[in-house]
């Protein structure tokens, strides 16, 4: 039984050594030549002192070069901490103070005299240098820290996600599940690889034999349909923020794949009913996948949208080493209905190991078993499928009646007089809890609040309609399009 | 035209410092980022960036930027 994504590599490399690993606009690399590679790239960490347990930050970028430095560091018994792309410098120091690391592997020079540097490029030299030996290393055991993960949240501070070995085979084995993976598949990942929707769908392809390309994003429309057509993938990652440049800008030539494409898998945040919908319409061959999970719990929960085309809130079925619990305030499994919905809480080899250096924070979120309490509230459908209604401090009770934001944003987000909103509860003298609307008007010359108001009577239950409508500049969100609630709710 | 387009790049909040030599707009900048510096750039100087100016040589840097809003103007 494979234990590590590094063993399955391995393999595949002694299988298939000539098959496509993975590539960029650039380069493109075998099984066989990424795992000489990586041990190369092990062997250069080594010389310069990186010890076993040692964590080593990461600076992204959507290069091959990352990844032979991502695995070489795992191979070299080292954990790897990745930045995203953007990070400032007085970040970067931050997390090193809070990890104890000193060392840094980024494209560009750090301007700390406190960071030791080691270049990307001097890397991916010592790599490729055929004339080196590739030496064998032990492959890491299935309980140790492979990577670390900071996430980005939308609530409290940001916090270190300890990732296992074990940990990523039982989540790689949930994203082969999740999209009925094949290794025949040539995956194109538009998200930022340090983030951990990328890393995973990573582990998955690597874990099954498939194909890997990254993509900066969609930045340079032109690029990614390049990397589409060239790579002739069959496979797409993507966040919504950035499937939302694609369908606004060249919706028409996305739709010239449906031939080529097998699915298209987004993740991190939920996409709207519309642009679901809209996907169905471009892409009618295409089997459309949206992933529910989160850092601490990769991939636990995949609902394929162009099969379910009528399932409004519901997330779809657990994957294959997911075990979903619904659970009251003391932690007690309850049953869940529509009525009364419940807290959801996961079980399985894809929970993080814990936070680190958080033993509070970790015991407020996970027991002794390993279960992993969130704060999403939801239940499953006598379809056998899971509805989600919100994260606990989200959905609005109003009156008894539990109100999705989603939904009402979906609603309003229909009335052309907006260009974005956002919906938090309020509190309320007759109902307990009201719903007040953040809006950002398409023209802020034609906002009327209460024409909008009027629309939502005829598209929402009125206990659902917000009562309060406030115009603001900009809808605070994170990189991949989640609302964050919490600074709304404080201006409230 | 420099100050303009240094403008709207901080207004973007992109976390970009438009003074370091080994800046690359193109590398560096978000996805979503480079897609508001696109429209901005279209709205201020009145031009319409093709697809074929999109490219990572012209969103290099402030220098590259301006030569691109020269040409289209």
């Amino acid at each position: 039984m494979i234990q590590s994504i590094l063993e399955a590599v391995r393999c595949h490399a002694a299988e298939t050594p000539d098959k496509l690993c993975m590539g960029d606009k650039d380069k493109q690399v075998s099984y066989s030549e990424f795992w000489t590679m990586i041990r190369r790239a092990a062997a250069f960490f080594k010389a310069e002192g990186i010890g076993e347990g040692e964590i080593v930050t990461l600076r992204a970028c959507q290069k091959v070069e990352y990844e032979i430095a991502f695995f070489g560091l795992q191979l070299a018994g080292a954990v790897v901490c990745p930045l995203e792309k953007g990070i400032k410098e007085d970040r970067i120091l931050e997390i090193m103070d809070f990890v104890d690391a000193t060392r840094c592997v980024s494209e560009r020079r750090l301007k700390s005299d406190r960071i030791t540097w080691i270049r990307l490029a001097d890397v991916y030299e010592a790599a490729s240098d055929s004339t080196a030996e590739a030496p064998d290393f032990p492959l890491p055991s299935p309980d140790a820290m492979t990577d670390l993960l900071f996430t980005t949240g939308t609530t409290g501070k940001s916090k270190g996600i300890e990732v296992t070995a074990a940990c990523n085979v039982a989540i790689a084995q949930n994203v082969n599940d999740s999209v009925s993976q094949t290794p025949e598949e040539i995956e194109i990942i538009t998200t930022p690889v340090s983030h951990s929707l990328a890393i995973r769908r990573t582990y998955g392809g690597l874990y099954i034999g498939s194909s890997l390309v990254f993509a900066d994003g969609v930045k340079f429309i032109e690029d990614f349909f390049t990397l589409l057509t060239s790579y002739k993938a069959t496979a797409l990652t993507f966040v919504p923020a950035i499937l939302e440049q694609v369908l606004r800008y060249s919706s028409d030539r996305l739709a010239a794949y449906n031939g080529q494409l097998h699915y298209i898998q987004l993740g991190s945040a939920p996409l709207s009913e519309e642009n679901k919908a809209r996907l169905r319409s471009l892409l009618p061959d295409v089997r459309l996948y949206n992933t529910y999970g989160a850092t601490e719990s990769g991939c636990t929960i995949i609902l394929e949208f162009s099969k379910y085309t009528d399932k409004e809130k519901c997330i779809g079925r657990t994957t294959v080493n997911t075990t979903l619990l619904f659970v009251d305030d003391e932690r007690r499994e309850v049953e869940a209905t529509p009525e009364q919905p419940a807290t959801m809480a996961f079980r399985g080899g894809m929970n993080m190991r814990r936070y680190y250096k958080e033993p509070g924070i970790t015991a407020e979120v996970m027991d002794e078993l390993g279960t992993i309490y969130t704060n999403d509230v939801g239940y499953r459908g006598a379809d056998g499928l899971i509805y989600l209604l919100g994260r606990k401090g989200d959905v609005i009770n109003v009156g008894g009646i539990k109100v999705a934001p989603t939904e009402v944003e979906e609603a309003a987000m229909k009335n052309p007089m907006l260009a974005d909103c956002a919906c938090i509860p309020i509190p309320d003298e007759i109902t307990g809890e009201a719903t007040k609307l953040f809006v950002v008007p398409a023209d802020p010359a034609c906002f009327d609040a209460k024409l909008l108001q009027k629309d939502l009577m005829n598209r929402l239950e009125a206990l659902k309609v917000p009562k309060v409508y406030e115009v603001i500049d900009e809808i605070p969100r994170t990189f991949n399009g989640k609302i964050i609630r919490k600074q709304l709710k404080e201006r409230r | 035209m420099r100050d303009k387009i240094i403008e709207i790049i901080e207004e973007i909040g992109a976390d970009i410092d438009v003074t370091d030599p080994d800046l690359n707009i193109a590398e560096d900048m978000e996805s979503i980022d480079i897609i508001s510096l696109i429209a901005d750039l279209e709205d201020e100087f009145d031009i319409t960036i093709t697809m074929k100016d999109k490219t990572e040589a012209n969103f290099r840097n402030v220098d590259t930027l301006a030569e691109m809003v020269e040409r289209l103007l």
